[in-house]
């Protein structure tokens, strides 16, 4: 053993490799990269699963700092489908002058505006409209961040049309795909128009009420997820 | 315990010297060339859809406001820095003026212009769009940062560049095959290795994610795991907004839809570990541009396909990249560099 030890420490170093200093330090930041990106996959990949060491993780210093100077605190899992309300097409829009008493059936009565403009192109557009619909429900639940997206959204589209009193109805929908079995059940109406009311779900609803008084928006929730739980649906509800 | 002593100091020689070996020998740049275009086009074209809805998000009262990123990140509801210089600008003509230039650099970092330059402030660039509008990014954003992260690092101008086009202005001579000859460099190495190794992670994670399931889930009896029913792919196919093209009809098949869903994650199961493998290599890399175009025509998302498909060229030799261009007849002095008169020389 010791003469296959003395062959493989005279064996020739690669052509153009840096001196030995040169090499020490590049290591040493190799090492700290690579340790930061594996820290980015144990803290971020399935999350509900806390163990001690994810916790130690979070807490190194400059760690987080470092992944989100570079974008890449994530779990670097791309999975486009995970079998719940999450996979759908999420949209949002504001229903104009809507009653105090209003309800969802009688959305189809009023004039809206909504977030992704019509034909939006390229893909790459449409891309963010939805996940930035989708983004607006994401928080629901948590009592500081919930209301904090969906009510920028709202008063952004409000000013951007030029709104600028009444009571209207913010709504974030998601919406179910077409079935594959037993598609050739459903009602003709259904099956020949894919956006069918059929296929939308309240995600999220809020109030938006000016006040001549105070001359500010008022921004109330209405319903969220609520008993629909967001999560956990594995099928649409068309499929039954 | 002479024997383990033994053992385990030639582990250490062994594992030097594998490191070495890994990280340190120097390697031809021209892949991450090829990679610098492709990256640097997808992200001109990225940075360019924000144009239509630049003010619209990030004016002063449009739907993100600075205040709402600022809110999210004092709560720590974000996982981005927040050092944008969109952040400070809040006219349209600022907005429009900062995008232009943004723009111009990515350009520049394309073509290969000041390359070493460029390429960092191409990095700043989709980072500041990144920070600014954390609720509109997503895994293409990761993708393309990675990417242009690991190429500021190594020589990505070397060829293919207006940099290499004016070194060779510069300095006159006649000897094309001396002009074109591959440098090669210890930091291209580490380049393509950091892009190898990140490549593997996303497809071992992404493999590893469709296996466990989301995060928060509270039906959990409802559940069923939509990757190993087989569902998945239909998910996708029956979304009524994000497919390019219609595949509906596939219903008659559910066999075939089924099959997709699980070759997808059987395939990212086995690349990270044979990808290294010379003889599955170019079986890997064909699968993959398959895999991945094929997944963007349903999940919409073809800019992360073609992401995925350029961070790939990093497991493309050097060599079958030069004779492609050559092929093609785009570098007739490389021919000559290459041509065996010119080894001979």
């Amino acid at each position: 053993m010791a003469d296959q030890l003395s062959d493989t420490t005279t064996q020739r170093e690669p052509v153009g490799m840096p001196s030995l200093g040169v090499r020490t330090c590049i290591s040493f930041l190799l090492f700290l990269h690579l340790f930061a990106v594996a820290a980015a996959v144990v803290m971020n990949f399935a999350p509900d699963f806390r163990s001690g060491i994810r916790v130690a993780l979070a807490d190194v210093p400059g760690l987080r700092p470092y992944l989100n100077l570079l974008a890449m605190n994530s779990s670097f899992g791309f999975n486009p489908v995970y079998g719940t309300q999450e996979d759908y097409s999420h949209s949002c829009e504001i229903l104009l002058n809507v009653p105090d008493e209003f309800t969802s059936e009688e959305a189809t009565e009023f004039n809206k505006l909504s977030l992704m403009p019509e034909k939006t192109w390229p893909g790459m557009r449409r891309w963010r409209y939805l996940r930035l619909s989708l983004m607006t429900g994401f928080y629901e639940g948590d009592d500081t961040l919930e209301s904090l997206l969906p009510s920028a959204l709202a008063l952004g589209l409000l000013r951007e049309h030029g709104v600028e009193t009444g009571t209207h109805r913010f709504r974030c929908r998601s919406q179910m795909p077409v079935r594959m079995r037993g598609f050739e059940n459903l009602p003709l109406e259904i099956r020949e128009n894919p956006f069918h009311e059929t296929y939308f779900d309240s995600v999220y609803e809020a109030q938006l009420s000016w006040n001549d008084e105070t001359k500010q928006w008022s921004y109330t929730k209405q319903s969220g997820s609520g008993e629909m739980t967001r999560f956990g649906r594995t099928e649409p509800k068309n499929n039954e | 315990m002479e024997p383990v002593r033994e053992y385990f100091n030639e582990l250490v020689i062994r594992f030097g010297q594998g490191w070495n070996r890994f990280w340190y020998s120097a390697s031809d740049p021209f892949s991450l060339c090829v990679m610098r275009i492709a990256s640097g086009l997808i992200a001109l074209y990225w940075l360019l859809t924000y144009t239509a809805d630049l003010t619209l998000f990030f004016k002063d009262g449009g739907l993100l406001p600075t205040e709402l990123i600022a809110d999210f990140n004092a709560a720590g509801g974000l996982n981005v820095a927040s050092l944008s210089y969109l952040s400070y600008l809040q006219t349209s003509t600022e907005l429009y003026i900062a995008h232009a230039i943004g723009a111009l650099v990515v350009l520049f970092f394309t073509i290969g212009f000041y390359t070493r330059l460029t390429s960092i402030l191409a990095l700043f660039v989709t980072l500041a769009y990144v920070y600014r509008a954390p609720f509109v990014t997503s895994d293409v954003e990761t993708v393309l940062v990675m990417l242009q992260f690991y190429l500021c690092l190594a020589p990505c101008g070397a060829y293919l560049s207006v940099d290499r086009w004016a070194a060779n202005r510069r300095v006159p001579n006649n000897d094309p095959a001396e002009e074109n000859r591959p440098s090669k460099s210890c930091s291209a190495t580490i380049s393509l290795r950091l892009i190898q190794l990140h490549v593997c992670v996303i497809c071992l994670i992404s493999g590893l994610a469709k296996l466990t399931g989301p995060a928060q889930l509270l039906d959990v009896e409802n559940w069923i795991n939509p990757w190993l029913s087989g569902s998945a792919t239909w998910q996708m196919i029956g979304c009524q907004v994000s497919p390019m093209v219609d595949l509906t009809f596939l219903r008659a098949t559910p066999g075939l839809i089924q099959a997709w869903a699980h070759l997808i994650v059987a395939f990212e199961l086995v690349f990270p570990f044979l990808i290294w493998k010379n003889l599955a290599r170019p079986l890997l890399l064909g699968i993959a541009v398959f895999m991945w175009g094929t997944l963007s025509l349903i999940s919409g998302v073809a800019v992360f396909s073609l992401l995925m498909i350029v961070a790939n060229i990093a497991f493309v030799s050097p060599q079958f990249l030069r004779g492609m261009f050559q092929k093609n007849g785009t570098s007739a002095t490389e021919q000559a560099a290459n041509s065996p008169a010119a080894a001979a020389g």
